[in-house]
């Protein structure tokens, strides 16, 4: 049984014309797994994150995080399932920019109203890991973004998720800083066995994954797994999604 | 498509942008055109309500006025904010400044006029509906009539507003960047600032103020109102965020449950609209203080009724005896007029002496007999009392004088008294109201002779007055315009005015009628109290709206707060607790500074009434009330803030 376990999912958005978003989707993440997905814009893998996230319901299908199904919660019992649970980073870092980098990081631990020397105690070896001491008692706008993602990453591991949720994290950033985040989250990954799941469309992100899985149409396409050199597994990224890409060139001759 | 057309059609497809500032604009001018119809209603102006009834109309319009000035450039700049968007795209497709101004002043303009004529025709409506309440409390026939000189001032007045408010937006747009406008509010804020001694001024300046409000005196009234201002208006720019920041480093607080969320938002909350906070904090105050005095006006007038146990008081006129007119015996009427009605009565007839004393003041001075007869009527103390010896009677409707109540003896301020009779030691004290608000002196007949016959070389008046009990109309009951005893004071006072216009008569004495006296006082103020309720819920509606515009300003904003939060693990009952505690804050902490203002003020105008009339009970009942519909607001603001945020929450 894995940590995230994915069974027939499909998702249907009803509106004047309706649109199958994803199409019967099974897929397993095993405890401590670091898992990519991958695909054009339009895929369905931003809704699969959502699903997986808690904040979209399936049309049909089922998912199971940790053995519980959270789409059959109540709206509170879930709200407090995503928190003690799933960690969340963001592409545009989602950081509140009323408060300092070290309240953000804290926050889950206070909506819990954990205990000040718990939280001290957990902000000082997370912000040690990820390298963000020096920044914590400054504003939001005052960091560069690679900065503000590591806080997020902070934020979103504070509090020991089973599953962390990554929607495009470098996407925002530059190939420097997105290098150094993506260094963290394997660390994070490495040292604490933080089941990672990783939506994005940056190739070198992908690559440090463990295991990539391609969507296409709503539908799952393929997958690879890393063996040794992460540039090699970078090579069979790019090769895959000009694959991917050379298939949907294929496929406009006919269109026009 | 011309441009104008463009600004038209812009309105008529975005009409749920424009609705709240087209609403809050047309309710402005409903309230004050519905205010004028009432000002300018033939029935009112030839009321003789007195002088300063009528002042205070003319104030109350004005202020009227001036609010919904405030009002709509305020939800004007809300308005403009949230299109911040579409003017930076207009800017980036290339539309000159000249033509943005130009579109700006076309739509106020237009919304300007549309407003007025709704505002208008809805207050109309809504007018005839307060002409009706305002015949229920003032016993007048209000009916409709054609307000013309309401509408001619409305428009005027709220057509220039627009024309003004319209040049002033594209002054308030100009300022902006493009890239700035595009962005909209979306930026970060940077935290609010606040400088640690402007804090600390606020600090003393509100210990100052209250220390300086006991210490009493015209001068320190107006520098305790002056560190007032001074001190509220810091609070709110300046010490709120001092206070905040010290809440955050108190991390065993902050750092707890929802509090994180809401304390920090709410530094930021309060410190983007200090200034409409402070206005906020004044004008409640100054609506309960206007309610808490006219409120006590009225009790003190109900007070001069039902403490004054005589119906009718007459005091004689020192009458030339050589005069060839027609003398009139006031007494004779009133005495026929009471048996044709058959209610019995008692008459008591004073003699008084006006002396004046150290400390006090004038006193009157009576005779013991002529107290013990009222005594026994009226099942007041008997005192037995030696020469030299006196029961002072203090008026309870008289001003409180402190000074008073330790006086052991009542020394003359006159020599030839004081040579002759020393002075008078207090034997006893019993406050009561037995001839109106004056204070009276009982000395026994012997030492009253003496007195008399020691003044006789001066000018002295002995004031003759009688005093008529009518134990059947003494039920403490107020009376109204139907009450008998109403009736017939009217009546003679009516008889006694066509007395004086005739020159071929004259009157030996003047009557007075308690119950006259107080229905036509309690016309003035029912009259105050009236337009002051009137003033007090528009005062408190603005205030609601402006907290309402407050919140929707930030509304964008707060979803994506919220929306983030929630995505984290925020419940949607963390985030009502949460929103609702910042939202309390927002509406009860200028509230709670009016209030402490109101009694102040209230505090240092309380000497001027009567033990009986307590003006911070009657300013507590104006806080109440004030609060009970403020609350009402909350209640509502609050419920359609929580349903637009429970959107975002996932």
């Amino acid at each position: 049984m894995g940590m995230l376990e994915i069974q027939k999912l499909s998702k249907i958005y009803n509106g004047k014309v309706s649109t199958r978003a994803l199409n019967n989707i099974d897929l397993t993440i095993e405890q401590g797994e670091f898992v990519g997905i991958m695909g054009a814009s339009g895929s369905g893998k931003t809704t699969l994150l959502n699903m997986v996230s808690t904040i979209d319901t399936p049309s049909s299908g089922k998912i199971l995080i940790n053995n519980q199904n959270p789409h059959q919660m109540k709206k509170n019992q879930l709200a407090q399932f995503r928190r003690r649970q799933l960690g969340f980073v963001f592409q545009d870092f989602n950081l509140l920019d009323t408060l300092t980098i070290a309240e953000n990081i804290v926050l889950p631990l206070t909506l819990e109203k954990k205990s000040l020397r718990e939280m001290d105690q957990k902000l000082k070896a997370v912000a040690e890991k990820l390298g963000i001491v020096e920044i914590l008692n400054k504003r939001t706008y005052e960091v560069s973004g690679g900065q503000r993602q590591r806080a997020a990453i902070a934020r979103a591991t504070i509090h020991s998720p089973v599953l962390l949720l990554a929607d495009e994290p470098t996407g925002a950033l530059d190939s420097k800083s997105s290098r150094n985040v993506m260094e963290m989250m394997e660390k994070i990954n490495q040292t604490d066995g933080t089941t990672t799941m990783l939506v994005t469309h940056d190739p070198l992100a992908a690559s440090y994954c463990h295991r990539v899985v391609f969507i296409k149409d709503g539908e799952l396409y393929n997958e690879i797994h890393r063996g040794q050199n992460r540039q090699d597994f970078f090579q069979e990224i790019i090769d895959m999604l000009s694959f991917l890409g050379g298939n949907a060139h294929e496929l406009s001759s006919v269109r026009v | 498509m011309r441009f104008r057309q463009f600004a038209f059609n812009n309105i008529r497809r975005n009409t749920f942008t424009y609705i709240a500032y087209f609403l809050s604009s047309s309710f402005a001018v409903m309230t004050f055109f519905t205010y004028l119809v009432f000002v300018f209603h033939p029935d009112i102006s030839e009321t003789p309500i007195g002088l300063p009834a009528s002042y205070g109309m003319k104030v109350a319009a004005v202020i009227t006025f001036i609010f919904s000035f405030l009002f709509v450039l305020y939800s004007i700049s809300a308005f403009l904010r949230a299109r911040l968007k579409e003017f930076g795209i207009l800017t980036l497709l290339g539309a000159p400044r000249k033509q943005l101004n130009y579109l700006i002043f076309l739509e106020n303009m237009f919304i300007g006029t549309i407003s007025v004529i709704t505002g208008m025709f809805c207050g109309l409506l809504f007018s005839k509906l307060f002409l009706l309440f305002g015949e229920n409390v003032l016993d007048l026939k209000l009916p409709m009539y054609v307000p013309m000189n309401a509408i001619k001032i409305t428009i005027a007045a709220f057509m220039g507003l627009f024309l003004i408010l319209s040049f002033m937006t594209t002054i308030f747009i100009r300022q902006r960047k493009a890239l700035e406008m595009v962005q909209g509010a979306n930026k970060p804020k940077k935290e609010p600032r606040a400088s640690i001694w402007l804090a600390l001024l606020s600090v003393v300046s509100l210990i100052l103020t209250p220390i300086l409000v006991l210490q009493g005196g015209i001068i320190n009234l107006l520098l305790a109102l002056l560190f007032d201002m001074i001190g509220i208006y810091f609070f709110f720019t300046q010490l709120f965020v001092v206070i905040i920041r010290l809440l955050k480093k108190n991390r065993r607080y902050s750092w707890y449950g929802l509090n994180l969320l809401w304390v920090t938002e709410l530094a930021y909350k309060m410190k983007d609209s200090s200034r409409m906070f402070f206005m906020i904090t004044i004008v409640a105050t100054m609506a309960c203080t206007t309610a808490g005095s006219v409120l006590a006006i009225q009790r003190y007038i109900e007070y001069t009724y039902t403490e004054n146990p005589f119906a009718y008081t007459i005091h004689y006129y020192d009458l030339d005896a050589k005069t060839n007119k027609k003398i009139i015996h006031v007494a004779e009427k009133l005495e026929q007029t009471l048996k044709k009605e058959g209610i019995p009565y008692q008459k008591f007839r004073l003699h008084t002496v006006d002396i004046r004393f150290q400390y006090v003041g004038y006193l009157s001075l009576i005779r013991q007999s002529e107290y013990q007869e009222i005594a026994n009527a009226l099942s007041c103390p008997n005192i037995s009392l030696q020469d030299r010896e006196a029961l002072f009677i203090p008026s309870n409707l008289a001003p409180i004088n402190e000074s008073i109540d330790n006086l052991t003896h009542l020394t003359f301020v006159n020599q030839k008294l004081s040579d002759k009779v020393e002075r008078l030691k207090i034997k006893h004290q019993y406050p009561k109201a037995l001839l109106q608000r004056e204070n009276l002196v009982v000395v026994n007949d012997h030492t009253y002779d003496q007195i008399i016959e020691a003044l006789a070389t001066d000018p002295y008046t002995l004031n003759q007055i009688d005093q008529y009990l009518l134990s059947k109309w003494n039920d403490q009951v107020l009376p109204d315009i139907h009450s008998p005893e109403v009736k017939m004071g009217r009546d003679l006072a009516n008889w006694e005015e066509t007395l004086y216009d005739n020159d071929k008569v004259t009157v030996d004495g003047y009557l007075m009628s308690r119950a006259e006296d107080y229905y036509s006082f309690k016309q003035v103020t029912s009259l105050a109290i009236f337009i002051g309720t009137f003033i007090i819920a528009i005062f408190s509606i603005f205030i609601a709206s402006f907290l309402y515009f407050k919140l929707f300003i930030d509304l964008q904003h707060d979803q994506r707060y919220y929306h983030e939060l929630s995505k984290m693990g925020l419940s949607y009952k963390e985030m009502r607790r949460a929103a609702t505690k910042q939202m309390a804050l927002l509406f009860y902490i200028p509230l709670f500074f009016s209030g402490i203002q109101t009694l102040v003020a209230l505090s240092a105008l309380n000497p001027l009434f009567p033990v009986a009339t307590s003006t911070i009970a009657t300013g507590l009942w104006a806080i109440g009330i004030f609060t009970a519909i403020q609350t009402v607001y909350f209640f509502i603001v609050r419920s359609r803030y929580l349903a637009q945020l429970k959107k975002v929450m996932v």
